[in-house]
């Protein structure tokens, strides 16, 4: 679990890869001692995946990126202490809320998983794409032309449909898409280092917390977060059963549902506290979630649980419909170990918060190399190739841009991640249907998925106009 | 003004001057190690994720070869996936006269290069080392499908052009297997992609689509739980963990050409014939031993060893059905 924060904490070396290279030498192991193991760092890179989005702007892990929004400005407001507080007290509350339902709801949970077909994917992403416009900041129009730039990304690559290449310019590390922690780390940490450098803000650039006090969230901290919370919760957990859609989409959905119902959306990207509690939560009951396709179906749901999947049939395991009653002594003792795992990490994380905090303190002409220095070597470890660190280059001058017109690039990064997901899903749809899409409406999943999708947009466009030009006026006072 | 650009220019110099070497080193360590017997070190490449068939199966006979004693190193798994076996390709090629890179490769490696234009690696670039088996394809249904055989579905889908058969991108096996029988049979159906065999089952499960083609183990737990049934194996031989399933010879569905999913092992390019012995020896040990015997058994392989020049050439016979079947199918 030590094993796993420290994963976390250091960008690039994502929770799957570092399952990957253990999964050796856990097979050496007892089944259930390795399953533990390998729960434990999955659990553990999650929980420390925050702590650099919060105190430097690097998301760790592709699931930090939305920590990044209001973790990161906390810190440039001397409360990076609450701000990681926060992050692991929220985690802890729906980490344990995923093992909850994991230990009671997986069978019934587990039919969910399996009617989740393309139309209902593709209208889940209608209603994800709906939430997207929210993060789009002061400007709806630079809001669209981020997220433009975000699909127009995603559709780099080989096609699956026919095999075709799609903007690669021959090259073979596009064949498989955009490296996503390339596109994050260059639009979020470089980016905010080139104008920290070109303003020469840099003398102290962070208000430094002197007192211990504002080490850890206030009472305040936690008014704010209970509900972003218990929100998050549960919408990480369904989000982690639905194969494929991952722990991003679920921080993602549950930020921009946290600011829909916030009664002070506008402090949300300005360092709103529940902007941070709510997707650690998202992010950590997600893993609860994502077990369950797994441990009922046999089926996979992310890479983390498809290298779990790889050492239940190295040890002899059979994963499908009937681990349960099979193996027991196998899949209860990883549940069990799973809340004893949150209480270990909560006791792990917090106290290193005000050690962690300390790192604001280095001076910025160290601290800035060391941000770009841990980025291209974060960079490069994930599938050791050059070719990324150019992108991060690339993409940290694009973020540059970015900020200097004042385009918000969140939009652009969640468009990125959806993007895939929705245009397959919608031309399997087609497929199915014969090119008929009233297949959205007559499956009734679906058709709950764009019902919420078109009462959100209408929320957007009437109710909230008003508040949406107070918002803007406030901001540009 | 000149002097902060200065220092700015500095800051970014230093980070430089610490960054690169820094990721410069992780570039060639490990390619040294050669010589005689065996290498510290053997890295074994899949084209596939962590987790996907490829990849376990990789990981499985690795762990049958240190179980059995035939290796005593740590053999890693380096998975490179992008561009569906040409990432693994060029990552090999660029470990030219290694003796420790090796990879597991599928009909994929021969394929993938023939639809892809423009300077790419092909399997000619490497060193072959050995077949090791085939996995004749299955066709699975949801448990309670009306069709017995293949030629229950085949019939069906004359009548019904909307039927689907799902499966993975258009040139993996599977839909190929699909493309050639609708020549054949001059029927059509419809073909639905997903990237994962996960994604494929529980479109079977739901009823999305009504018939899979696929590996022998990819069906065995949904099988014995029940939820799904294989109804047909391909080619001429039953396969023990289907006995009920009929062949397609015995359908009479006796197509020319027929993709076959093989699993073998080729090295880097100019690999030294002292390693190439060397890991001829430890993968004959490999399907002659206990731990194989029984990982085929439960997992549909067929156990097929051929090296040298025996696996030459059958490279080459593959090489030719393939190129044949995409010239065909205008891919």
């Amino acid at each position: 679990m030590v094993v796993g924060t420290f994963v976390g904490i250091l960008p690039g070396l994502a929770p799957s890869g570092t399952l990957a290279i253990l999964l050796p030498l856990a097979v050496n192991l007892e089944p259930s001692t390795a399953l533990i193991m390998m729960a434990g760092i999955y659990y553990g890179a999650k929980y420390g995946g925050s702590t650099t989005a919060i105190l430097l702007n690097i998301p760790g892990e592709s699931a930090s990126v939305v920590t990044c929004l209001d973790g990161y400005e906390l810190s440039k407001q001397g409360r990076a202490g609450p701000a990681l507080g926060m992050a692991a007290i929220a985690s802890f509350i729906a980490g344990t809320v995923g093992v909850v339902g994991v230990t009671f709801l997986a069978p019934v949970v587990a039919g969910f998983a399996v009617r989740m077909g393309p139309p209902e994917y593709a209208a889940l992403m209608a209603f994800a794409f709906v939430l997207v416009v929210m993060l789009a900041g002061d400007s709806l129009l630079k809001g669209f032309i981020s997220m433009a730039l975000g699909l127009l990304l995603s559709t780099v690559g080989i096609d699956l449909f026919s095999g075709q290449q799609r903007y690669t310019f021959g090259a073979i590390e596009l064949f498989g898409g955009i490296e996503f922690i390339a596109l994050s780390i260059g639009l979020f940490a470089v980016a905010e280092v080139l104008v920290n450098v070109e303003q020469r803000l840099g003398h102290q650039l962070f208000t430094v917390p002197s007192k211990l006090r504002e080490l850890l969230p206030n009472a305040d901290d936690f008014r704010r977060s209970r509900v972003a919370i218990a929100q998050s919760s549960v919408v990480g957990f369904f989000i982690g059963v639905i194969p494929g859609a991952g722990s991003t989409v679920a921080s993602f959905i549950s930020y921009t549902i946290a600011k829909r119902f916030s009664k002070t959306p506008e402090r949300f990207g300005h360092g709103a506290i529940e902007g941070v509690a709510a997707p650690e939560a998202a992010n950590n009951s997600e893993t609860g979630g994502a077990l369950i396709p797994l441990f009922t179906l046999g089926i996979p749901g992310s890479s983390s649980t498809a290298i779990m999947l790889g050492a239940l049939v190295l040890f002899g395991l059979n994963p499908g419909p009937l681990l349960f009653t099979e193996n027991p002594e196998v899949v209860w003792p990883i549940i069990a170990s799973m809340y004893l795992g949150n209480v270990a990490l909560l006791v792990l994380n917090l106290p290193m918060v005000p050690l962690l905090a300390k790192i604001l303190l280095i001076p910025y002409w160290v601290l800035y190399p060391g941000i770009l220095v841990i980025s291209i070597v974060g960079v490069y470890s994930v599938r050791s190739s050059f070719f990324d660190v150019w992108l991060l280059a690339a993409f940290g001058i694009l973020g540059y841009v970015m900020k200097k017109t004042d385009i918000p690039a969140a939009p652009l990064l969640l468009a990125f991640v959806l993007g895939r997901i929705a245009e397959n899903a919608i031309r399997q749809s087609m497929v199915l249907s014969n090119n008929d899409p009233t297949i959205f409406l007559t499956r009734p999943i679906a058709a709950v998925f764009l019902g919420m999708a078109v009462l959100l947009l209408l929320s957007l466009g009437i109710g909230n106009a008003q508040g949406v030009r107070r918002e803007v006026m406030e901001v540009e006072d | 003004m000149r002097h902060t650009y200065a220092r700015r220019a500095g800051t970014i110099a230093a980070v430089l001057a610490v960054a690169i070497p820094l990721v410069a080193c992780g570039e060639d360590g490990g390619s040294e190690a050669s010589g005689s017997g065996e290498p510290n070190e053997t890295e074994v490449v899949t084209h596939n994720e962590a987790g996907g068939g490829s990849d376990l199966f990789t990981r499985a006979i690795i762990e049958i070869m240190k179980d059995e004693d035939i290796i005593s190193g740590n053999w890693p798994v380096a998975n490179v996936p992008e561009g569906d076996s040409i990432g693994a390709m060029a990552y090999l090629v660029e470990r030219q006269g290694s003796s420790d890179a090796i990879a597991q490769i599928t009909p994929t490696w021969l394929v993938t290069p023939m639809t892809v234009d423009g300077e790419i690696p092909t399997l000619e670039d490497l060193t072959p080392i050995a077949e090791l088996a085939t996995e004749p394809m299955v066709v699975a249904v949801r448990a309670d499908s009306p069709y017995e055989n293949l030629q229950d579905f085949i019939d069906a889908a004359e009548s019904d052009p909307n039927l689907v058969q799902v499966g993975g991108s258009t040139t993996a096996t599977d839909s190929l297997t699909g493309t050639v029988l609708k020549q054949e049979t001059g029927v059509d159906w419809k073909f639905l992609s997903f990237e994962d065999s996960g994604s494929r089952i529980t479109a079977v499960l739901r009823g999305d689509a009504d018939v899979m083609f696929g590996s022998p183990g990819d069906f065995t737990e949904q099988v014995r739980a029940g939820d799904m049934k294989v109804i047909t194996v391909f080619g001429a031989e039953k396969i023990p963990l289907y006995e009920d399933a009929v062949t397609t010879d015995e359908l009479g569905i006796t197509p020319e050409v027929l993709p076959e999913q093989f699993r073998a092992i080729v090295g880097a390019p100019d690999m030294p014939q002292e390693a190439v012995d060397f890991y001829e020896q430890a993968f004959q040990e490999l399907v002659e031993s206990d731990g194989w015997a029984s990982y085929a058994e439960e997992n549909g392989a067929v156990t097929e060893y051929r090296d040298g020049e025996d696996f030459e050439v059958f490279l080459g016979e593959q090489r030719e059905l393939y190129t044949t079947l995409i010239e065909q199918l205008g891919l």
